[in-house]
């Protein structure tokens, strides 16, 4: 069951990059300068240190694009106050300050002794393994 | 700063930046390769590369996460702030191969898919609950790595200044926040990986050592961070808020305010006080901790410069900050916490001579 889920997903996530693959090289030959003006005469290294981010957010893209040509307009339409990052910084920081602890103590508390740990699971033996 | 986009915005600091970084790289690595193989001499040139990647790595991002309080509680820390995103990069390239080279090493050599093998192979057998206690040894810790490492590929991804122009300041600094998550991510993939096989306490100390540090760093980078709250006591009935005398702030200096619930950057600039908002458009740096550098307010992480008269970057430049207006009135600088219209250029208030208060003629 896990197995096909996983291959599922793989397939979607093999899809999504494809045409994000398709959009990127579509996007670089007409999209960017138009929507982007400060794009204009970049060169190839630039464009291709980008070109990871426009695969990963091509729909995103492809959005802004299809939105009529209002150069410079930014991805999402709306902003983020300091304030309200500020407050997202903390809580980011909270998750970490809370789930750290807890798996380091958890991982310690199970860690089994050299005299109890388990054989490697079935499938990982090397091939001379009986 | 630079009107348009380059590969990489090359400068004296960034090259001494990256020299250090990459030679520190190679440095670390080649220490922590012959301490292993000198420890350890039966171990393979895969299981090395693997040990040394992920070591570095994971020593890179505490820096990483360093970084920022560090240089909030000492400004001698800023130049490590400045090419930051080097070091993320830098980071996720570790990561990259150490992941890649896992799976062709544990999962590439069998019928299943490599990439399903990642999430399927140590929980075949696994059980959670196994002889009447909790067993972790062999969780199907993997998971957590290509998690952390799908994080990470999205910060390196948006690292570039294109990126930062097309998200906007805010949601690309939220976007960057997900270091935390990818840390916790890591954490969880050590805990519960090589912490259940290897014997040395060395390791959970080191652990222990490396999350106490980052907390106790942000921790006390917040506490230093108080900035002067008003009391809504202390506005006046035409909407001004007293921030107090402000009697000891240098020349070419500035300082966060809180005003009306926003922060507000007051620049001493010529013997006149002038009040900007405090995020730069860069990165939302706080200008109240930066400095005037030829006659503009310099932001601390990355040197983007504002006139502190209008907000204005200079020419080319076409980013603008929010100004406010400023009075001085009984002993007491007073500001409006409604932002003037954009580009509006503000006298601001001359500092009075002696503690007499004297107002400028721009100030109501």
């Amino acid at each position: 069951m896990l197995k096909t889920v996983l291959e599922v997903m793989l397939l979607v996530l093999l899809i999504y990059v494809t045409v994000g693959a398709l959009f990127a090289a579509l996007y670089h030959w007409r999209g960017m300068v138009r929507l982007d003006p400060s794009a204009a005469g970049a060169g190839w290294f630039f464009r291709s240190i980008i070109t990871p981010g426009i695969i990963l957010f091509w729909p995103l893209l492809a959005r802004q694009w299809g939105r009529a040509a209002v150069p410079n307009r930014t991805l999402i339409d709306e902003t983020i106050s300091p304030e309200t990052l500020r407050r997202l910084h903390q809580w980011a920081w909270y998750l970490m300050v809370i789930l750290v602890p807890l798996i380091l103590a958890t991982a310690l508390r199970v860690r089994p002794s050299a005299r109890t740990l388990p054989a490697f699971p079935t499938g990982l033996e090397s091939p001379s393994h009986p | 700063m630079s009107d348009h986009y380059r590969a990489i915005d090359w400068n004296r600091q960034k090259r001494r930046y990256d020299a250090i970084l990459g030679g520190g790289v190679v440095l670390g690595a080649a220490a922590f390769l012959g301490m292993t193989a000198w420890i350890s001499p039966e171990s393979t040139a895969e299981t090395l590369i693997l040990r040394t990647t992920s070591v570095l790595a994971f020593f890179l991002l505490h820096i990483l996460l360093a970084i920022g309080p560090l240089a909030r509680l000492d400004p001698r820390f800023l130049p490590l702030l400045y090419n930051r995103r080097h070091l993320g990069v830098t980071i996720f390239l570790l990561a990259l191969v150490h992941g890649l080279l896992a799976t062709i090493q544990f999962h590439a050599l069998g019928d299943e898919n490599p990439l399903v093998s990642l999430f399927t192979a140590y929980s075949r057998d696994y059980r959670v609950w196994s002889d009447g206690r909790w067993q972790l040894a062999h969780f199907p810790f993997e998971p957590f790595g290509v998690l952390a490492l799908g994080v990470l590929l999205i910060l390196a991804a948006l690292s570039h200044d294109f990126w930062l122009k097309q998200l906007g300041a805010g949601w690309w600094k939220a976007c960057h926040l997900l270091v935390y998550p990818a840390y916790v991510l890591l954490m969880a993939h050590v805990a519960f990986g090589i912490l259940q096989t290897e014997r040395s306490p060395v390791y959970p100390i080191l652990l222990g050592i490396g999350f106490l540090m980052i907390t106790t760093l942000h921790l006390l980078a917040a506490a230093r961070e108080k900035v002067r709250k008003t009391s809504a006591a202390s506005a006046s009935s035409d909407g001004f808020v007293a921030v107090g005398s402000i009697s000891d702030l240098p020349e070419g200096q500035a300082r966060v305010l809180h005003v009306g619930g926003q922060r507000v950057a007051l620049v001493r600039h010529q013997d006149r006080w002038f009040a900007t908002g405090n995020v730069c458009r860069h990165q939302g740096g706080p200008l109240g901790e930066g400095r005037v550098v030829n006659g503009c307010l310099t932001c601390p992480w990355h040197g983007w410069n504002y006139q502190p008269e209008d907000g204005c970057s200079p020419p080319p430049f076409d980013e603008v900050i929010p100004t406010y207006r400023l009075r001085w009135v009984d002993g007491q600088l007073w500001i409006h916490p409604t932002p003037l219209p954009p580009r509006t250029a503000s006298p601001g208030v001359a500092i009075p001579a002696n503690g007499l208060g004297l107002r400028s003629k721009g100030s109501p």
